[in-house]
């Protein structure tokens, strides 16, 4: 009895946020991992045409072509080991102050990113991303939906994000950033007065740990000026599955995988962003470790 | 669950020997309230009559016998309410005639077999939510004024407050007062276990509509009708064992609604949770956290806007000309003022146009040369927290390298440089610049909200302005709007979902006609 109270339990308590699920199904794809795809087909979802492992190819040809570019790849990250850390001058690494993360100028640049949004979940909102005016920066656009899809479980819906794709290494190795030399994030963006939030997710060791987010807010003025803002990763708290967690710590900054921005500001309408680049600065000003209190919140009530 | 045999454990399983009675005595359980016909609706254990089945069952016709004393009262709602939502349980319809009728609720029985177990969270059993073994004042003898048909309940609860016509825009205070006055005649009914969470969901749903969604005293004068004291667990060991999970669900969606909403929970909502769920549960963990994360949350906005939503029409286009405009200097001017001057039509004779402009824009088109053109760019949207505002911009082309100035010639100066570039022993980590290439934008001169966005009123907005920059006499004005705004065509760009590998962000074709930007480029005009 116990046992069939506890399912029903968390059958229900899970029912409220969409969140997990989202999450779930955001990923799978994102870091190749078919495993986390349930057969649950949610109505949005186009239907599974190929099961990933049927869509190996055995050619010899295609084959000695993957070796060859994997085998330059290789060659090239043994060059930028041998040159110095993470392909720059030890000098360089050590003493610079900013670095540009990514930047929006050509279309390359573009499909280091993956845009989505609640029609993963059956929602109706709409994203776009282009290049913006003379290939001077990333526009993503599109409509927020709130209407929830009518599955019987989802409550809320209406969100679109854009996140970057995982770097990969030579043979689909998995690579990190490593961001230990830098306190803050800097965005120039020219939004148009909605608020985002900006995720960073850093591969953890545990499986259990997999949905771990760390976020902020990012608040557009909106205007026709660029906005230089400046979020410090020690204002970045751990959530999970959509949910603010009780323990808190600081993010670790030297195994990040992917940086995203989602929009869910339950505002029915058009959004945009322009994004000129994303950088790294090191704010010596910035003193602060951690924003939020680490000690123990679930005391007795 | 009630596991009196607990009892015979020792003390310390059940947990501190004062909490169970400490949280009693803090709220006292409250009398029940007899119903309107008098019967004895506090005795709790005989059964509801079997007669309930029958009529649990089918609703509608079911009743309708007795319903005879309250026909004339059931009628009109019925036949308003059935016609145009149909589908909603009473709960739903009442808090509807409240928002359309205005008046103070009737007091109304409602059938509570079917509202209270089963919620919108599919595929629950109901063994935990009790029979109606304590409320069978509606079989025989209160009046059930409107029996409607309970069998679409399960959907009805998200679809009612957006069927429902929406509070009458000019009585800000009726719909707060309306929503108390609700809260206060349902207290009066007597209470049972499933019938509180019904009413609980249906003013949840309600509370937009009536415009009390963000108001911390409506959700405590909710909580209030929460029974205090039988939900509350006895011991670690019952607190173990998920205890009265459909009731705590309820506290938790109460709760949610507020966290969407932003409505911080202050020190009655913890009391009162506190008494209705015991300490260390859900609802109080959860307001616990609520209590530590929205008040940080709150102030987080560096450009925050009044708390107040703005209407759209001309204040807020002032609000957002003065967000906009980079300079706290800028004039924000009323060129032309809306005819009619407020209410839902404001503008329909004649738009509005707010322009502004600060002193270094004013001396940046002072300097522009006559003969290039000047841009009236838009519409670009901005957005103030639920008002869509559109605007539109007086800007320049960037000029072209062979037309900039030249670097001062060292040679024009010989007793003192012209321009220094001194190192001053600055090394790389000195160094605060971002290696990428600027964007090169053109200046901007002006901006401006019209009511309206078409180039009449935006030839309007150049002439005034012209009375301050009168070289916008003789430069070239050229208008580049896409009518559409910044939304792309619908198109094949849709967001391909999670199997195998996802696309790259997918490039939208150009648009003609679209920012007019790149065929128009530095030509040089």
């Amino acid at each position: 009895m116990a046992l069939a109270v506890m399912l029903l339990n968390s059958a229900s308590f899970h029912a409220g946020c969409c969140r997990h699920k989202v999450l779930l199904s955001l990923r799978a794809p994102l870091l190749g991992d078919s495993k986390l795809c349930s057969s649950y087909r949610r109505p949005g979802a186009e239907p599974a045409k190929k099961l990933s492992w049927q869509n190996a190819d055995f050619s010899f040809k295609k084959g000695i072509d993957h070796l060859k570019t994997q085998l330059s790849l290789l060659k090239k990250e043994t060059q930028d080991y041998l040159k110095g850390p993470s392909g720059h001058q030890i000098s360089q690494h050590l003493l610079e102050q900013t670095k540009v993360l990514w930047q929006f100028r050509s279309q390359e640049d573009l499909n280091k990113w993956v845009i989505s949004s609640d029609v993963e979940i059956g929602g109706k909102s709409k994203v776009y991303i282009k290049l913006g005016r003379n290939n001077q920066a990333a526009l993503l656009y599109g409509t927020l939906n709130t209407e929830a899809p009518r599955d019987g479980e989802t409550k809320y819906s209406g969100y679109c994000s854009m996140r970057s794709r995982p770097a990969v290494g030579s043979f689909n190795r998995k690579k990190y950033y490593d961001w230990s030399n830098f306190n803050t994030l800097y965005l120039r963006v020219r939004g148009d007065g909605r608020p985002w939030m900006v995720n960073i997710y850093t591969d953890p060791y545990f499986s259990h740990q997999k949905d771990d987010l760390y976020s902020y807010f990012m608040f557009t003025r909106g205007g026709p000026y660029w906005e230089e803002i400046k979020i410090p990763f020690s204002k970045f708290f751990l959530s999970s599955r959509g949910r603010v967690q009780d323990n808190q710590h600081p993010i670790w900054l030297d195994k990040v995988r992917t940086l995203g921005f989602t929009i869910g500001d339950k505002i029915d309408g058009p959004f945009q962003l322009e994004i000129d680049f994303l950088g790294l600065l090191n704010d010596r000003a910035h003193r602060e470790e951690f924003a939020y209190e680490a000690y123990d919140k679930n005391t007795p009530v | 669950m009630r596991l009196s045999w607990v009892r015979a454990l020792p003390r310390g399983l059940w947990g501190s020997p004062g909490v169970p009675e400490l949280c009693r005595s803090l709220c006292q359980r409250p009398a029940r309230a007899p119903t309107e016909r008098g019967d004895t609706a506090g005795t709790p254990k005989p059964r509801g009559p079997q007669r309930r089945h029958p009529t649990e069952g089918d609703t509608a016709r079911g009743d309708t016998p007795r319903g005879d004393g309250d026909t004339a009262r059931g009628d009109t709602p019925r036949g308003d309410g059935d016609t145009a939502r149909g589908a909603a349980s009473a709960w739903h319809r009442h808090f509807q005639e409240i928002r359309d009728k205005e008046r103070g609720p009737e007091p109304r029985d409602h059938r509570r077999g079917h509202l209270g177990g089963d919620t919108s969270w599919g595929g629950t059993s109901r063994g935990d939510t009790f029979r109606d073994d304590t409320f069978k004042g509606d079989t025989s003898s209160s009046p059930p004024p409107h029996h409607r048909s309970h069998q679409h309940h399960d959907d009805s609860h998200q679809q009612d407050p957006r069927d429902g016509d929406p509070s009458e825009p000019g009585s800000p205070r009726r719909g707060p007062a309306a929503f108390e006055a609700a809260l206060r005649a349902m207290e009066r009914w007597p209470p049972g276990r499933g019938g509180r969470l019904a009413l609980v969901e249906a003013a949840l749903a309600a509370m937009e509509a009536l415009g009390v969604e963000r108001s911390v005293a409506a959700y405590n004068a909710l909580l209030r009708l929460l029974p205090r004291g039988p939900w509350v667990p006895r011991g670690p060991v019952q607190r173990l064992l998920f205890p009265f999970p459909r009731q705590q669900e309820c506290g938790l969606q109460l709760l949610e609604q507020m966290e969407r909403y932003g409505v911080i929970p202050d020190a009655e909502t913890r009391f009162l949770l506190l008494g209705v769920f015991g300490p260390r549960s859900r609802p109080l963990r959860k307001v616990q956290r609520m209590m530590f994360w929205l008040p940080r949350f709150r102030h987080l906005d560096p450009h925050p806007l009044p708390p107040q939503p703005t209407r759209p029409g001309l204040a807020a286009a002032r609000l957002g000309l003065h967000r906009m405009a980079g300079d706290p200097g800028a004039t924000v001017t009323v060129i032309q003022p809306p005819v009619p001057d407020t209410g839902d039509d404001e503008g329909s004779v004649q738009p509005y146009i707010v322009s502004s402009q600060s002193p270094e824009q004013r001396e940046l088109l002072a300097q522009h040369d006559p003969a290039r053109a000047v841009f009236v760019e838009g519409p670009f949207p901005l957005w103030l927290r639920g008002t869509l505002l559109k605007y539109f911009v007086l800007r320049g082309d960037p000029l072209p390298p062979h037309l900039r100035d030249p670097p001062p010639d060292p040679e024009r100066s010989f007793y003192f440089p012209l321009e220094l570039q001194l190192e001053l022993e600055r090394g790389p980590w000195d160094d605060e610049e971002f290696d990428v290439d600027e964007v090169e934008e053109g200046p901007v001169f002006a901006l401006c909200v019209p009511g309206a966005g078409d180039r009449r009123t935006l030839a309007r907005w150049i002439s005034a302005l012209q009375e301050q920059n009168p070289i916008l006499g003789r430069a070239p004005v050229v208008f580049r709007l896409n009518e559409g705004g910044a939304d792309p065509r619908e198109g094949p760009q849709t967001p391909r979902l999670g199997t195998g590998t996802p696309p790259g962000a997918g490039l939208e074709p150009p648009e003609e006609g679209e920012r007019g930007g790149e065929p128009r480029k530095n030509n040089g005009e």
